[in-house]
């Protein structure tokens, strides 16, 4: 899989963010988000930044989260260069804001993909209220990231050993020559997906309306306090007025 | 003689981009018009060394040299040419519209002319029982019929090697028979054949040896004789002696009868007989 999606994909380890029930997560992941929105000042910004920082690195997902980090460098430098170049006033500061805001953004809601299973992150969809046809696609499309990136690899290996040269010709021909590749991929794709649709059906998918479940989500003290601090951060943008402290 | 191998697989590491080690060190040499079986428990890196030949996969570590060219230095599409791969899963590789197109693909690709194309396409559709669907989609046929649509493809632009990825998997006994017939024509062609398989009989008829493949090593290279009358040999690769073999070996232990070669069934009916009449 290419280095940008290695964003969202979720490897197991046992640390204290995992462990941590995904709705309190998702509460600490808005709640720096929502933070960083809302607060105007730098100092603030690097704050944010730093925590979200520290958790992702107690979360032991530092490795993993710097090829997104150089993925969105581009975009970032973009957002700052906009900015110097179309604020009126003090255009350094506010660009600088707004690239670490983006910063910021990105990377709490990183934290919470890298350290959620998907399954998690259904049946929490779930306890909201989100009907489960709905998060058995989100967590099935998920899962078929991988599977789909390993069938492009291997219709193309098909495909050239047939002598078929997809970057053979000029650029229109090379468009072309990729319809080569697409049609195998979604005619396996659909059936595939019937195929699945089948088996669900064997296994008496949608036969009651509310099924038991073998997992449920349950809140624990850890949670509790994840919850405190996320309303606390959620806060914080006040803290300067508050406190009465003249930061940028 | 080096000169002499088609395909020659030295010291072969090969380590899937997950991280798992499929290949741990693999030599083998597959001579000009050698016939030969890859047999192995499922998972034991069969399908992956195969995949080496036409350099769709490359060494991780170790080399693949095809007629004494390196597969890491020369574009899979050019050894394809000199190798036809028919992979294990048909859905994968067919691109075409027609069933006719299907099998004329690889040779347009490689620039036969018009009229070989022509010539091949039928003969070899009708070859694989397939000639009646030429106008058909590919994806409409069964699974059977789309394997052999692959087998048909790959052999009607004649290539020098061709490897066969299980090819009697889901085939009914007539069809079987066919691709029997297709396997005789390759000996009397003298093509190279490697052929991967988990059907023994299938494979004591054709073949002039068995590679035995086990978690990613070859644990054995020998006459098929050797190898299937050899139970502990073909444990070691998770796999059963056909029930010839293990009727020989019974009678062996009896005093009945000593298999040197695998038997016919008149051999063991005539070893039983003489016996009985003693
Ligand atoms: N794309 C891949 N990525 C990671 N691991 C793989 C990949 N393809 C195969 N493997 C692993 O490599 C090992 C060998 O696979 P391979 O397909 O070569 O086995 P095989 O001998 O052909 O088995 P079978 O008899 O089932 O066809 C298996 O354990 C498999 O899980
Ligand atoms: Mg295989």
């Amino acid at each position: 899989m290419s280095s940008p999606l290695q964003a969202f994909k979720y490897v197991p380890k046992d640390t204290f963010m995992d462990r941590l029930d995904p709705r309190s997560k998702f509460a600490l992941s808005l709640s720096l988000l929502a933070a960083s929105l809302a607060s105007p000042q730098l100092t603030m910004q690097l704050v944010y930044l730093a925590l979200a920082t520290l958790l992702i690195a107690a979360a032991k997902r530092l490795a993993q989260w710097t090829p997104t980090l150089k993925a969105i460098s581009p975009l970032v430098a973009a957002i700052f260069a906009a900015n110097l170049i179309f604020t009126p006033g003090m255009p350094l500061t506010y660009a600088t804001l707004m690239a670490l805001r983006f910063f910021t953004v990105t990377t709490s809601f990183t934290l919470f993909f890298l350290t959620t299973t998907p399954d998690d992150l259904s049946l929490a969809l779930e306890e909201m209220g989100v009907p489960r046809e709905y998060t058995l696609m989100f967590t099935m499309s998920l899962r078929f990231v991988p599977t789909l990136a390993d069938d492009v690899e291997t219709v193309t290996a098909a495909l050239l050993s047939r002598g078929f040269q997809l970057d053979r010709g000029n650029i229109i021909q090379r468009a072309k020559n990729y319809v080569y590749l697409l049609v195998p991929l979604i005619i396996y794709e659909v059936r595939r997906s019937l195929m699945i649709a089948e088996a669900l059906e064997a296994r008496a998918f949608g036969a009651t309306k509310k099924p038991t479940r073998l997992y449920t989500l349950k809140m624990k003290k850890p949670d509790y306090l994840v919850l405190i601090a996320s309303a606390l951060i959620a806060v914080s943008p006040l803290a300067p007025a508050i406190l009465n402290l003249s930061i940028i | 003689m080096e000169s002499e191998a088609a395909i020659q697989v030295e010291n072969l590491r090969y380590v899937y981009p997950g991280g798992y080690e499929a290949l741990k060190g693999v030599n083998l040499a597959v001579k000009k018009g050698e016939f030969i079986a890859i047999m192995g428990e499922n998972g034991s890196g069969k399908t992956t060394l195969i995949k080496h030949f036409n350099g769709v996969l490359k060494p991780t570590e170790g080399r693949v040299l095809i007629d004494g060219v390196d597969t890491r230095e020369t574009p899979v599409s050019k050894l394809s040419r000199k190798v036809g791969i028919v992979f294990q899963n048909p859905d994968h590789q067919l691109f075409s519209e027609t069933v006719w197109d299907e099998v004329a693909f690889p040779m347009k690709n490689f620039g036969f002319p018009e009229q070989v194309v022509k010539e091949r396409t039928e003969r070899f559709l009708k070859l694989m029982g397939l000639y009646s669907y030429r106008d058909k989609s590919p994806y409409l046929l069964s699974l059977g019929e789309r394997k052999r649509l692959t087998i048909a493809a790959v052999l009607a632009y004649d290539p020098e090697i061709i490897v066969l990825d299980e090819p009697t998997a889901g085939q009914d006994y007539i069809q079987k028979e066919h691709i029997s017939g297709t396997m005789n024509l390759l000996r009397t062609m003298q093509k190279t054949v490697v052929i991967v398989t988990h059907d023994m009989e299938f494979v004591v008829q054709y073949v002039d040896r068995i590679v035995l493949m086990s978690r990613g090593r070859i644990v054995a290279s020998a006459s098929p004789h050797e190898v299937l009358l050899n139970p502990s040999l073909l444990a070691s690769a998770g796999l059963m002696p056909p029930q010839l073999a293990r009727l020989a070996l019974q009678l062996s232990r009896a005093g009945i009868y000593t298999p040197r070669r695998l038997p016919e069934t008149g051999e063991i009916v005539d070893a039983v007989l003489k016996r009985w009449h003693r």
